[in-house]
């Protein structure tokens, strides 16, 4: 039956063209706004964007982060942290006991009861990030898994200031992502948030009430 | 509101009576929409940028559409090679059965649903709950109206109708340990906390697109909540569904269509998340194991093959048109009876539904261009309109094949028979003067009651005397004045 109802859809279509001719992208007008902004320019923008929907974002060093995690996690009551032991962020930590660490497993997909009923929070790294509209780029895979940053109800996200681009264009470019697509690729611009009851903003809709930035400097 | 009665049972006269005398609503819809004008208006600062860009939307648009059964196929190739599933259907039934057999495949008794117009459009929701299958809608929007039995009234916050003190009855009223109270928040944790349990135990995630990449094989939505996230990651089947329509040929084309997506709609730079999604999960990756793409036509091919009306299909269903929309504003979106309401929708659902159960909304729109000038894709919705009108009380010629379903269907001849008698008198200078005389020297016999016109206004009684006639008088005195003072002068 779909296969029929495939062909008789693309012939209408096809039928349906007529005399009109396809265009091409030397058709297209108009333009997109374009930025030459410096990196210092780049991480201002990038933390007003972010702090205007309520993400926290904290300047920090490659060697001072461990201890800023520590003292947020403190200050916010949160015990029990996801991490991931084959990342940057799990091999820094793994020596620093006063954080209740829980690492992704082997198989990501055996945490899932404890990952919606027992976890605080997590740290994930970022691939990279947007200025324009302060934006974390993230592609998710089996170390770091696409629940990491959606189910526990704070995320905090480990972001180097070199890898911030000005706009998404600009980082699809760069990284050249048309040539591959990773399964699922992510922007996360701030904590979940819903405006569904009277147009009255609440935060932690379905995922982290919480986005807590840790900007390691260059 | 639970009292309402079902939209189809009355006319859309009856509809718009209806809604047009309850102030709650009327109130609740006028502040809403200054609020999303608002929120529009603050971010596109610069109006020489913005036009720009809707100029590059509305070019990608069209490009796409210009080759849409080329993308299409690219789209199905790119993603088979990816791993997902491609199903075709042509009308709302087909879809639903897709959906369907794919929840019996898997056993699946529910069905976690992040938000989807097209799932509205075939009305899937019913059709599985009469099949044994549970459908839980997750946007919280959409939470709302399934437990109030209740219907969207707007696409992007589909329980814009609804206060405060409404969703504490209901939650009071449906959720396990919630008491009454009208604290947001607090609201929405029980909401959450109700939904977790429901995407921890669901079979099956269905969700709709915002944009389909024929390049590289991606399915990207956009959302602010994370219900499309948690429908598209936890349970081990996710389902989207969408019109042939919202595909793209290239991943550059995205960046513009989501920032004027985002920013139309409820003035932001970006949604919380953007999520593309270009396979299932790969080897000790977590999300699902299976991802279907059910495509729906559903009338889309009818405005397809008419150039002018093609236009329709470049809509990004941001809603811009219908926050920006004087009627909309006063009606709500329930009394144009159809899924998507306002401006687009009085454009695209004759082509879903046919003229003859849409034959009113091409004329329910005061032409005052708003919806035009506000649209991200410049989607020309005034001459649609129309086009639509005019394709509602046209005769086709003869070997004409209709362009739409329910062609004529406004049709009448007592119309037809008064416009032709218009157009003669208004093209014959003595019949219109013979006319303009008799109108002023009768005035004395108008009608004080006339059907339709004198329920809200005053009869039109003619002047005593015609315009015509006045500047006659008028240009007489002046020329007379003019001798006057020729001859003071001499």
């Amino acid at each position: 039956m779909s296969i029929d109802a495939r062909n008789r859809i693309l012939s209408r279509l096809r039928a349906g063209i007529g005399d009109s001719k396809p265009r091409t992208t030397a058709d297209d007008c108009g333009d997109v706004a374009h930025y030459d902004w410096s990196q210092e320019e780049k991480v201002r923008h990038f933390t007003d964007a972010m702090t205007a929907v309520k993400t926290e974002v904290h300047q920090t060093t490659a060697s001072h982060w461990p201890v800023l995690l520590q003292l947020l996690l403190r200050e916010k009551q949160l015990k029990k942290l996801l991490v991931s032991p084959a990342r940057e962020t799990g091999q820094a930590l793994q020596h620093v006991d006063e954080i209740d660490q829980v690492s992704i497993p082997e198989n990501p997909r055996d945490l899932k009861d404890e990952l919606f009923f027992d976890i605080d929070a997590s740290l994930t790294t970022c691939r990279g990030a947007i200025a324009e509209t302060g934006s974390l780029v993230l592609w998710p895979d089996h170390e770091e898994p696409r629940a990491m940053s959606l189910v526990p109800p704070v995320h905090f996200a480990l972001l180097r200031a070199s890898d911030i681009h000005n706009t998404l264009t600009d980082v699809m470019k760069a990284e050249g992502w048309a040539d591959g697509m990773p399964t699922n690729a992510l922007l996360i611009s701030g904590p979940s948030k819903t405006a569904d009851i009277a147009r009255i903003l609440a935060y932690g809709a379905h995922g982290p009430r919480e986005l807590i930035v840790l900007l390691i400097a260059n | 509101m639970s009292e309402r009665i079902p939209l189809h049972n009355l006319s859309f006269k009856e509809r718009v009576d209806r809604d047009l005398n309850d102030p709650a609503l009327r109130h609740n819809f006028r502040e809403a929409m200054d609020f999303l004008m608002d929120k529009r208006k603050g971010r596109f600062t610069d109006d020489h940028q913005l036009q720009l860009l809707r100029d590059r939307g509305s070019s990608i648009r069209k490009r796409a559409l210009s080759k849409l059964p080329d993308l299409l196929e690219q789209l199905e190739s790119k993603l088979r090679e990816n791993g997902i599933r491609v199903h075709w259907a042509e009308t709302p039934e087909e879809a639903n059965s897709i959906v369907l057999d794919i929840a019996r495949h898997h056993g699946a008794k529910t069905m976690i649903k992040g938000k989807s117009m097209v799932s509205e459009e075939t009305e899937l929701n019913e059709f599985l709950e009469h099949n044994g299958v549970e459908a839980i809608e997750a946007d919280m929007g959409e939470f709302i109206l399934q437990l109030a039995e209740d219907k969207p009234s707007h696409i992007v916050m589909p329980a814009i109708h609804k206060t405060k003190e409404d969703i504490a009855r209901l939650f009071e009223q449906n959720l396990d340990d919630c008491e009454y109270t009208e604290d947001v928040d607090t609201l929405i944790q029980s909401a959450r906390k109700e939904l977790r349990r429901r995407f921890h135990a669901a079979d099956i995630g269905l969700t709709g697109v915002n944009f389909m990449v024929a390049e590289t094989g991606s399915l990207v939505l956009v959302e602010n909540e994370g219900n499309g996230r948690m429908a598209t990651t936890v349970p081990k089947v996710h389902i989207a569904m969408t019109g042939i329509e919202k595909v793209i040929e290239r991943l550059d084309d995205l960046p513009p269509l989501l920032t004027l997506l985002t920013n139309s709609a409820t003035g932001q730079p970006v949604t919380t998340y953007v999520n593309m999604i270009s396979s299932p999960r790969k080897q000790d990756e977590d999300g699902p194991e299976e991802v279907h793409l059910v495509l729906l036509d559903n009338g889309r091919t009818i405005p397809y093959a008419d150039e002018e009306m093609r236009q329709t299909l470049q809509c990004i269903r941001c809603a811009a048109c219908m926050n920006h929309c004087p009627v909309y504003t006063r009606l709500g979106g329930h009394a144009y009876g159809t899924t998507y309401p306002g401006p687009i929708g009085s454009i695209l659902s004759p082509h879903l539904l046919g003229l003859e159960e849409t034959k009113d909304l091409p004329s329910a729109s005061s032409l005052c261009g708003a919806c035009g000038e506000v649209c991200p894709v410049r989607i020309p919705i005034p001459d649609l309109l129309r086009r639509l009108r005019h394709e509602g009380v046209r005769k086709l010629k003869k070997d004409e094949a209709p362009v739409i379903r329910g062609h004529g269907a406004k049709y009448t001849h007592t119309e037809k028979a008064a416009w032709l008698s218009w157009s003669k008198l208004y093209s014959s200078p003595a019949m219109y003067r013979t006319f303009a005389l008799s109108a002023t020297l009768l005035r004395g016999l108008t009608p004080s009651k006339m059907k339709g016109w004198t329920d809200y206004r005053t009869s039109p009684k003619p002047a005593k005397k015609s315009l015509h006639s006045l500047v006659k008088q008028y240009r007489k005195q002046q020329d007379q004045y003019s001798e006057k003072q020729a001859g003071d002068k001499g």
